[in-house]
């Protein structure tokens, strides 16, 4: 696999999985890890660049005797993530063409 | 390695606020205990050395307003590739200028290089893995074209001016191994916080170690200029930056490996960090050696040159060195010299003591401080020296014997000594076995 991902690509995909229901760090690696090669060093930073924008909470919440941290998307996160996902369509769609050897002629 | 262990070896290497240092504790805590107990210590091997997790957290978050734009983030695995590439660009240059003699060789390295493809991309988003992987391609790249480096000369000095673009960006650890030092004849390293050492080349140790932790605002440059190979970086030591000590990340350090005979000039200046040689031996070099606070010490060392130390508050200390001539020079701290050969020989203090002791001084000695003692111990009778000893408010004593404030004997080889508020003491061998040394002290 030739590709890296980007750091505002990172910050996208955890916002999006947070995003469809709140998880805690070893389940979001978990979940990554199976998608691309992340590591919960990785993520870590992500998800502390993601709180102080205030895309995400945390809250904690007891299990087994003992505290688990939830990560949670807010309003702005959910907005983010619209400017994320519109982001990522364009530059999706430009690589395809590239790639696909297809001229782009700009009017 | 268990979770306590980690976690308190993790928070030995974080640099950053009280409160982030929180965080970070508590989610890799969290992330340890929710493998549970039975997979506890492969959950830990996994997640890597703590050493190197902190450092890398400790880069991205050691300034807590920085730019919330996530500019912080470098991506190593880009940094990787440009160093990669640009290691590969020095060995192709390298091959073409040697000539089609080295043309197999040269398809050889390709081919390895190519081969490492499939574990340098797997490895892309693991740091550690990664370094290892680029580590173990370059000391096979440097290994193999040293060779080809000195006689393609010219195309190694412009693939090297490139690593200093490159290295600009840095920010975490890096480390190059076996650089060649042989193309050139001058060395000037300049660090600030990172200790030097100077070792002699060893069997298969030929060049220099650098391992510094860069944050985003330091630069390394390697560069080479005409002969000159210079080491210069702007690194501070961070834990050393917030408490104190430079200790820090482990192993943060300058080691050159230096063959005989080469050199013309090695320097080496530092800010805050010791300089140390141990049985070095350079036919025709100038050694020039500055720290601001830490000390210079030099052991078993033999110079043809000339030696120049200085320290502001640290002391200089040489011990079974020789040189022909050499100035030492410290604000505050000590000057010991012990054993070895220096001919013309100059130490000058303000408020450090000088100590001299079996050092063979065959042209002239001259020691100054304001505040501090002077201690000499002579290598010949007293008649070999025609000394001259000042002390402003204090007495010179001569083999134990007070002599007033103002001593001078004939001689030949000239010793000075000069304090303002401290004693002189000369001390020479006493004569042979059969006449006795029977003089009484006398107090004035």
């Amino acid at each position: 696999m030739a590709f890296q991902i980007g750091s505002a690509l990172l910050d996208a995909c955890v916002l999006a999985v947070v995003d469809s229901r709140d998880v805690y760090g070893y389940e979001l690696t978990a979940q990554m890890k199976n998608v691309i090669d992340v590591s919960e060093s990785t993520l870590y930073p992500v998800l502390r660049r993601l709180q102080k924008e205030e895309y995400v909470l945390t809250y904690d919440s007891p299990i087994n005797g003992r505290n688990r941290r939830y990560y949670t998307i807010t309003a702005a996160g959910k907005q983010q993530l619209d400017i994320f996902r519109a982001d990522w369509e364009t530059y999706r769609s430009g690589i395809d063409r590239l790639l696909k050897g297809e001229v782009t002629e700009n009017a | 390695m268990r979770k306590e262990e980690f976690l308190k070896r993790l928070e030995g290497n974080l640099v950053m606020d009280e409160p982030e240092k929180e965080e970070v504790l508590r989610y890799y805590a969290e992330y340890i205990e929710e493998a549970g107990p039975e997979n506890e210590e492969k959950v830990i091997e996994e997640i890597g050395s703590p050493e190197e997790v902190g450092a890398r957290l400790s880069a991205e978050f050691s300034e807590s307003d920085n730019g919330s734009d996530g500019s912080w983030t470098v991506d190593f695995s880009e940094m990787i590739r440009d160093f990669s590439s640009a290691v590969e660009r020095f060995a192709k240059k390298a091959w073409e200028s040697a000539g089609s003699a080295v043309n197999a060789f040269g398809d050889r390295l390709e081919e390895e290089w190519k081969k490492s493809e499939p574990a340098r991309n797997d490895a892309a988003m693991d740091w550690n893995r990664t370094m290892e992987e680029v580590k173990r391609t370059t000391d096979r790249v440097f290994q193999e074209t040293r060779e080809t480096a000195k006689k393609g000369m010219d195309e190694a000095r412009k693939a090297f001016a490139s690593l200093k673009d490159i290295m600009e960006d840095a920010t975490v650890p890096y480390e190059f191994a076996d650089f060649d030092l042989t193309p050139f004849h001058k060395v000037k390293v300049f660090v600030k916080n990172c200790p030097v050492t100077l070792h002699p080349a060893v069997d298969g140790r030929y060049g220099a170690d650098v391992r510094l932790y860069l944050r985003r605002e330091d630069e390394i440059s390697v560069t080479v200029q005409d002969d000159t190979l210079i080491i210069h970086s702007t690194a501070s030591s961070g834990v050393g930056r917030l408490t104190g000590g430079t200790a820090g990340f482990g192993g943060q350090a300058v080691e050159l490996y230096l063959p005989s005979g080469v050199y013309e000039t090695i320097e080496v200046t530092t800010t805050n960090a010791r300089i140390e040689a141990a049985g070095l031996k350079m036919e025709d070099a100038e050694v020039k050696l500055k720290t601001g606070n830490a000390k210079i010490k030099l052991v078993n060392c033999r110079f043809g040159g000339s030696l120049q130390a200085e320290t502001g508050n640290m002391a200089i200390e040489l011990e079974e060195v020789s040189v022909p001539a050499a100035v030492l020079y410290t604000v505050n701290a000590p000057i010991h010299v012990n054993g070895g050969a220096v001919a013309a020989l100059n130490l000058e203090t303000s408020n450090g003591a000088v100590n001299v002791a079996d050092c063979e001084v065959a042209s002239k000695l001259t020691a100054e401080t304001a505040n501090g003692p002077v201690r000499l111990k002579m290598t010949e009778p007293a008649e070999a020296y025609r000394v001259t000893a000042d002390t402003s408010n204090s007495a010179v004593f001569v083999d134990g014997r007070r002599m007033g404030s103002h001593y001078e004997a004939p001689g030949r080889i000239p010793v000075r000594a000069n304090t303002g508020n401290a004693r002189i003491e000369l001390t020479f061998p006493q004569p042979e076995a059969g006449e006795t040394a029977d003089d009484t002290q006398t107090e004035e």
